[in-house]
C-alpha cells in the first residue's frame, strides 16, 4: 500500500495537545464556576470545544459566558498549563465511576450508557458493555475519556491557544434535551502557527461566501422560501451554468450519457435500495398520495439504476456512463445550515458507470483523471486523496466481506497505477461499498471534501442487475458512483471563499465592463461591448452618470476582470484602454486585438488575466 | 388581427355529435332495457355516452363486447334511417322525477339542477338552470341541446363507434365505474375516412411508442406513475431545446435564474396558491413543526428574486427565466406519457416593468413566440385572449374589475398592433 507519510488527524500531536487544551479549559472553568456540570470536550478540526451547563438564571434561561468570562477562563486556562502537571491515564470500574462522578449528571449519563453498552461519549455506537471506565486525570481535575493526551499540561504552549467564541448547543445535539454553553477554543503547536491560523480565520471572515454572495448578486435565501434552500441570482445562475457546461463538455469527451430524472420517487424504489432506513432521519417526511408515499430524493442512483433496468443490457453496451446534475435532499437541522455550503437541497454532478469486472480498474482510473482534469482547470493543486473504507466493527455498511475486499483491492490496484498516494480510513465507506475522496486544501488553508469515486457490488445485487455477456450467460454488472464536484452549491461556495469572489475570467459571470467616460461616448462603448457580445464575451456598458474613476472602482467592487475606458481618443482609433481588477493599467489597444486575448483565456480556461 | 369566432359549440357537427349520442343511448336501452344512463356530451372529433351496466357473477362492472358495440352501430343507423324529430321541453323539476324515476344517475343530476349547483354536464352552474329535455322517438334524454332537426341529419356512413373504456361517475373513483362507449361522427363520409387515417398516423407517432423506440424516455412502476425518467437521447434533445432558449433568451435580455423545488408553506400563503390551488398540489411534507410543499408554480420564486434587493427604474425591465420544474397532482387515470405527468419541467419567464413599457415588453414576447413558431414550422395557430368573468371576481379571479379590464384591453390591443 503506497499510503503517503500523513498520518490520521487523530493519531497526530495536534490531535493530542488540542484535546488537552480541552481538559484544562475544564479545569480552568470548574475553578471559576465550581458548579458547572461537564459535558463532553473533544478536539475537532483546528481546536476544540467543551460543553457546560451553568444552570438556570432567574429569567428560567439557561446561564452563559460572558464576553468577560471568556478572557477569565482563558488567563486561568493559561497559568494552569503552565503549572506542568503530569496527565495520568487510569481506570475505574463502572461502580467506582458512578460514585466518582455523583454530582455531575452527563457524565453518569455516559457512565450508564457505555456500561449498557449503547453508546460512547461521543455517541457512536458500541459493540458491547464496558465493565472498566477510562479516565485521565491532572492535578484535582479527573474527566471520563479514552484519550489520547500530552504527557505535561506544558506541553500545549500557552501562547498558542486561543479561547474564540462561545455558542448555544443540546446536549448530544437533541432539542429536546438540556441547552448547554459550548465553549470553542483553538490550539497550535507554538505561537507562529497559532498567529497564521487567527489570520487566516480573519481573512476567512473577510471572504465569507455569504457575504460575497449577496456583494456580487450570487445568491438569495429567502426565509419564506425556506432556510437551506437557495435562490440563485442571474449572476450565480451563470457562474452554475458554465460550470455545469464545463463538465458536461468534458463527459461528452469521454463517453458518458446525459440522462434526466425526476426529484421524488416513491418510497418503495428507496426501500428496494436500501437508502430508506439509512436517509431516514434526514429526509423530509414522505409526500402520501393515493395510498402511496413519495419521497424527495436522497439520492440519484436509484433513478438511474432503473434505467439501465429498463432493457435488456449486453457486454457491448458496458461500460454505460450515465450522467445526470441531479437534485438531491436532506434536511439538515437549522443550526448547521450554512450559506451555500450547508443546504438542504443540492445538485449533484452525479454519474453511476455500469461495467463489466474486467472494466472497472480501466474506468476508475479514468473517473480519476476526470477529477484530476477538473482540479487542474480550476488551479486546485493542493489536494490529497483518502480511501475510505468499513469500519468492520460497524452495522452501518451492508453487502458480505468478500465484496468489501474486491472493491478495496479494485481501488488500491487503480491508484496505485497512476502512481497516486493516499491515505486509508476506516469508517469513511458510503453504506454500500468503499471509496476514493479528494479532500481540497483552499488558500485558506481549509480541507474540503470534494471528488469522490465509489466502488459498489451492493446495488447490482440488490436491484438484480444483469448484462448478457460474450459467453451468452447473465453476469452482474459493477457501479462505479462518482462526483468530481460533489455538490453544486457547496463547490461554488468552495469557489467564491478560494477565489474570494475574483473567478478565472471564464467563469466570471461578467467578464468585461465598457467603462464610457462621458454620455457621448456611450454609442462608441455600446458598439464595443456589442463586438464582445458576438464572440461569447459577458459584458455589460456602465452608461450612469458617475465619474470614470468611480465606475472603475465599481466594476473592481464587482470583481469583473476587465474594464474597458472609451474616451475621445479611444472612439476615434478604435481603441480601448485596459484595466484588470487588480487595478493594473495596461493602456490603450485596438478594440480587435483585445477581443482576440480575452476570447484566448476564455477558450484555454486560464487562471490568468 | 381577426377576431376568429368559429366556436365548435356553435357548429352543426357539434349538433350531429351530440344527437348522435342520444341515438347511441336509445340503441343500448333497446339492447339492454335496464342499463342506467350516466353523460352523453360531444367531444372533440366525436362523442361518448357513459352507461352502468351493473354487476356481473364476479361482482366486476358487466361491459360491452365488440360484438355489442357492432349490433349498436348497426341500430344508429337504422335510427337515422327513420329521420325521427327531436323535441325539444322545458319540465318542472318534479316532472324531471318522474319521467327518469329509475335512471337513478339522472336524477342525481336533476338534483344538481334543482340545487343551481350543477348543470347536466356537472360543471358548475353560474345561475340556476332550467330543466330542459329533448326527444325523438320513444327516447327522451336530460339535455339542455342544442341537436340537430332530425336524427336523418346525422350521414350514416360518417358514423363509426370507436372503442369502450371504463370511467367513474362524474370523475371520482370513490364512484361506481362505468362503461363509456365513444364513437365519432362527421359531416360526410369523406371526413371520417380521413380522420380514421389521422387516427392511424396518430398511433403510429404516439409519443409513447416512439419513445420507447427512439429511447427517449421511459416510465417506471418503482420510480412512480407520471414521473418519467428521461434516457440518453431524451435528455439530449431536452439539452438542445434548452441550449436554443438560453440563447434566444439571453439575446432578447432575459437573466436566467435557478430556485429549489421546494417551499415553506409560507411562500404559498403569501402568492395565494394555498388554498386556491391546493388541490393541484402535491400534500405537504412536514419537518420540525414547519410545513413545505412541492412547487406547483415558478413566479413565487422568481417575485422573491425580484425583491432580494431594492430596485431602480434602471433595472426595469428586469426579465427573469429559469427551466423551473413544477409539480401538479393528477389522477393517476389521466396520466399520459410525457403529455400529462405529475412533474413538468417549464421554460418559465417572469419579467418586471414599468407600466409605460407595457405594450413593448408584451410585443417582445410575442415576437419571441413567432420565431419559436417560426423555428419549428408551426404554420397554423391562432390566438386566444382569455378574461376574467364578472361572477368569478373573487372567486377564481383577484377581486378587481378595473384592472381586470384595464389589462384586458391592453392585451387586446397590443394584439391588434401585432
Amino acid at each position: 500500500m503506497s499510503a503517503n507519510g500523513n498520518v490520521p488527524y487523530e493519531e497526530s500531536d495536534l490531535y493530542r495537545i488540542r484535546h488537552s487544551a480541552a481538559h484544562v479549559m475544564a479545569e480552568a472553568v470548574l475553578d471559576l464556576f465550581p458548579e458547572a456540570k461537564l459535558a463532553i470536550g473533544p478536539p475537532i478540526e483546528d481546536g476544540f470545544y467543551y460543553d457546560f451547563d451553568l444552570g438556570e438564571g432567574e429569567n428560567g434561561k439557561p446561564v452563559t459566558f460572558s464576553p468577560e468570562d471568556l478572557e477569565k477562563i482563558e488567563k486561568r486556562m493559561k497559568e494552569l498549563l503552565k503549572k506542568n502537571a503530569r496527565f495520568e491515564h487510569s481506570t475505574m470500574s463502572v461502580d467506582e465511576a458512578k460514585a466518582f462522578f455523583s454530582d455531575q449528571p452527563y457524565k453518569i449519563e455516559l457512565i450508564t450508557d457505555l456500561a449498557a453498552g449503547k453508546v460512547d461519549e461521543n455517541g457512536a455506537a458500541i459493540a458491547e458493555p464496558v465493565s472498566d471506565v477510562s479516565i485521565y486525570r491532572q492535578r484535582d481535575f479527573v474527566d471520563l475519556c479514552r484519550g489520547p493526551h500530552v504527557n505535561y499540561t506544558k506541553q500545549v504552549k500557552a501562547n498558542a491557544v486561543k479561547l474564540l467564541r462561545t455558542g448555544g448547543a443540546y446536549w448530544r445535539g437533541d432539542e429536546h434535551n438540556p441547552q448547554l454553553q459550548r465553549i470553542y477554543g483553538t490550539a497550535w503547536r507554538n505561537r507562529l502557527e497559532l498567529d497564521e491560523y487567527l489570520k487566516l480565520l480573519e481573512e476567512a471572515k473577510a471572504r465569507d461566501h455569504r457575504r460575497l454572495g449577496k456583494e456580487l448578486g450570487l445568491f438569495h435565501i429567502s426565509s419564506l422560501v425556506g432556510a437551506g434552500l437557495p435562490l440563485w441570482l442571474p449572476k450565480g445562475t451563470i457562474l452554475r451554468d458554465t460550470l455545469e457546461d464545463f463538465l458536461r463538455q468534458a463527459q461528452v469527451e469521454r463517453g458518458y450519457l446525459p440522462v434526466i430524472t425526476p426529484h421524488i420517487a416513491k418510497l418503495d424504489l428507496y426501500i428496494t435500495s436500501g437508502h430508506y432506513p439509512y436517509y431516514k432521519d434526514s429526509q423530509y417526511t414522505p409526500i402520501d398520495v393515493d395510498d402511496e408515499q413519495f419521497l424527495l430524493k436522497p439520492m440519484n442512483c436509484p433513478h438511474h439504476i432503473e434505467i439501465y433496468r429498463s432493457e435488456p443490457r449486453s457486454y457491448r453496451d458496458l461500460p454505460l456512463r450515465l450522467a445526470e446534475f441531479g437534485t438531491v435532499y436532506r434536511y439538515e437541522q437549522s443550526g448547521e445550515l450554512n450559506g451555500l455550503t450547508r443546504v438542504r437541497g443540492f445538485t449533484v454532478d452525479d454519474s453511476h458507470l455500469f461495467v463489466t469486472p474486467d472494466q472497472l480498474e480501466e474506468e476508475f482510473i479514468g473517473v480519476v483523471e476526470l477529477i484530476q482534469y477538473v482540479f487542474n482547470t480550476l488551479g486546485f493543486q493542493d489536494f490529497r486523496a483518502r480511501l475510505g473504507i468499513n469500519d468492520p466493527n460497524s452495522d452501518k455498511y451492508a453487502g458480505d466481506p468478500q465484496m468489501w475486499t474486491r472493491g478495496i483491492e479494485a481501488i488500491q490496484q487503480a491508484a496505485d497505477k497512476v502512481g497516486m498516494e493516499y491515505i486509508v480510513e476506516e469508517g469513511e465507506a458510503a453504506f454500500y461499498g468503499p471509496k476514493l475522496d479528494f479532500i481540497f486544501r483552499d488558500v485558506l488553508k481549509r480541507e474540503w471534501q470534494l471528488g469522490t469515486v465509489q466502488v459498489d457490488f451492493l446495488l447490482p445485487e440488490r436491484f438484480e442487475l444483469e448484462y448478457t455477456g460474450e459467453d451468452g450467460q447473465k453476469h452482474r454488472p459493477i457501479m462505479i458512483h462518482r462526483a468530481p464536484f460533489g455538490s453544486m452549491e457547496r463547490f461554488t461556495g468552495i469557489l467564491i471563499e478560494h477565489f474570494n469572489g475574483a473567478f478565472p475570467v471564464w467563469l466570471a459571470p461578467i467578464q468585461v465592463e465598457v467603462v464610457p467616460i462621458a454620455d457621448r461616448h456611450v454609442a462608441y462603448a455600446e458598439q464595443t461591448a456589442a463586438q464582445l457580445r458576438a464572440k461569447g464575451v459577458r459584458v455589460e456598458v456602465d452608461g450612469s452618470s458617475e465619474r470614470m474613476n468611480k465606475k472603475i472602482r465599481n466594476a473592481q467592487l464587482k470583481k469583473i476582470p476587465f474594464m474597458l475606458v472609451v474616451g475621445d481618443k479611444e472612439a476615434a482609433a478604435g481603441t480601448v484602454a485596459v484595466r484588470t481588477r487588480e487595478n493594473e493599467d495596461r493602456g490603450a489597444v485596438p478594440a480587435a486585438d483585445f477581443i482576440s486575448y480575452i476570447s484566448e483565456l476564455i477558450t484555454t480556461k486560464s487562471l490568468e488575466l | 388581427m381577426n377576431q376568429v369566432s368559429n366556436h365548435y359549440e356553435e357548429s352543426e357537427l357539434y349538433r350531429i355529435r351530440h344527437t348522435a349520442a342520444h341515438v347511441l343511448a336509445q340503441a343500448v336501452l333497446e339492447m339492454i332495457p335496464d342499463a342506467k344512463l350516466g353523460i352523453g356530451p360531444p367531444i372533440e372529433n366525436g362523442f361518448y355516452y357513459d352507461f352502468d351496466l351493473g354487476q356481473d357473477a364476479d361482482g366486476q362492472p358487466r361491459t360491452f363486447s365488440p360484438e355489442d358495440l357492432d349490433w349498436l352501430e348497426n341500430r344508429m343507423r337504422q335510427i337515422t334511417a327513420e329521420k325521427f324529430e327531436l323535441h325539444y321541453r322545458e319540465v318542472s323539476e318534479q316532472e324531471a322525477r318522474q319521467l327518469f324515476a329509475n335512471q337513478p344517475y339522472k336524477l342525481e343530476l336533476i338534483d344538481g339542477l334543482a340545487a343551481g349547483q350543477m348543470d347536466e354536464d356537472g360543471n358548475q352552474a353560474e345561475a340556476p338552470p332550467i330543466i330542459s329535455t329533448y326527444r325523438h322517438d320513444g327516447f327522451e334524454d336530460l339535455c339542455h341541446g342544442p341537436h340537430v332537426e332530425h336524427t336523418g341529419k346525422i350521414p350514416p356512413d360518417a358514423l363509426k363507434l370507436m372503442s369502450v373504456a371504463g370511467a367513474y361517475w362524474r370523475g371520482d373513483e370513490q364512484r361506481p365505474m362505468m362503461q363509456r362507449i365513444y364513437g365519432t361522427a362527421w359531416s360526410n363520409k369523406k371526413e371520417l375516412k380521413q380522420h380514421l387515417q389521422y387516427l392511424e398516423e396518430a398511433k403510429k407517432r404516439d409519443h409513447r411508442k416512439l419513445g420507447r423506440e427512439l429511447e427517449i424516455f421511459i416510465l417506471d412502476e418503482e420510480v412512480g406513475p407520471g414521473l418519467p425518467l428521461w434516457l440518453p437521447n431524451g435528455s439530449i434533445l431536452r439539452q438542445e431545446l434548452a441550449k436554443l432558449a438560453h440563447e434566444v433568451e439571453s439575446e432578447l435580455g432575459y437573466q436566467q435564474v435557478s430556485t429549489p423545488h421546494i417551499a415553506k408553506e409560507s411562500l404559498y400563503l403569501r402568492s395565494r396558491h394555498l388554498p386556491y390551488y391546493e388541490d393541484e398540489m402535491y400534500p405537504p411534507m412536514t419537518k420540525d413543526g414547519a410545513t413545505y410543499y412541492l412547487k406547483p408554480m415558478n413566479c413565487p420564486f422568481h417575485h422573491k428574486i425580484f425583491g432580494s434587493k431594492p430596485r431602480s427604474y434602471r433595472d426595469l425591465p428586469l426579465r427573469l427565466t429559469e427551466y423551473g420544474m413544477i409539480y401538479r397532482y393528477e389522477q393517476s387515470g389521466s396520466l399520459f406519457g410525457l403529455m400529462r405527468v405529475r412533474a413538468a419541467e417549464q421554460n418559465d419567464a417572469h419579467i418586471y416593468f414599468a407600466e409605460e413599457d407595457f405594450e413593448s415588453e408584451f410585443m417582445g414576447v410575442m415576437d419571441l413566440y413567432r420565431r419559436y413558431f417560426d423555428l419549428f414550422g408551426i404554420e397554423k395557430h391562432v390566438m386566444r385572449l382569455s378574461k376574467h368573468s364578472k361572477a368569478g371576481l373573487g372567486k377564481k379571479y383577484v377581486d378587481n374589475e378595473r384592472l381586470w379590464l384595464k389589462m384586458e384591453e391592453m392585451v387586446r390591443r397590443a394584439m391588434i398592433r401585432w
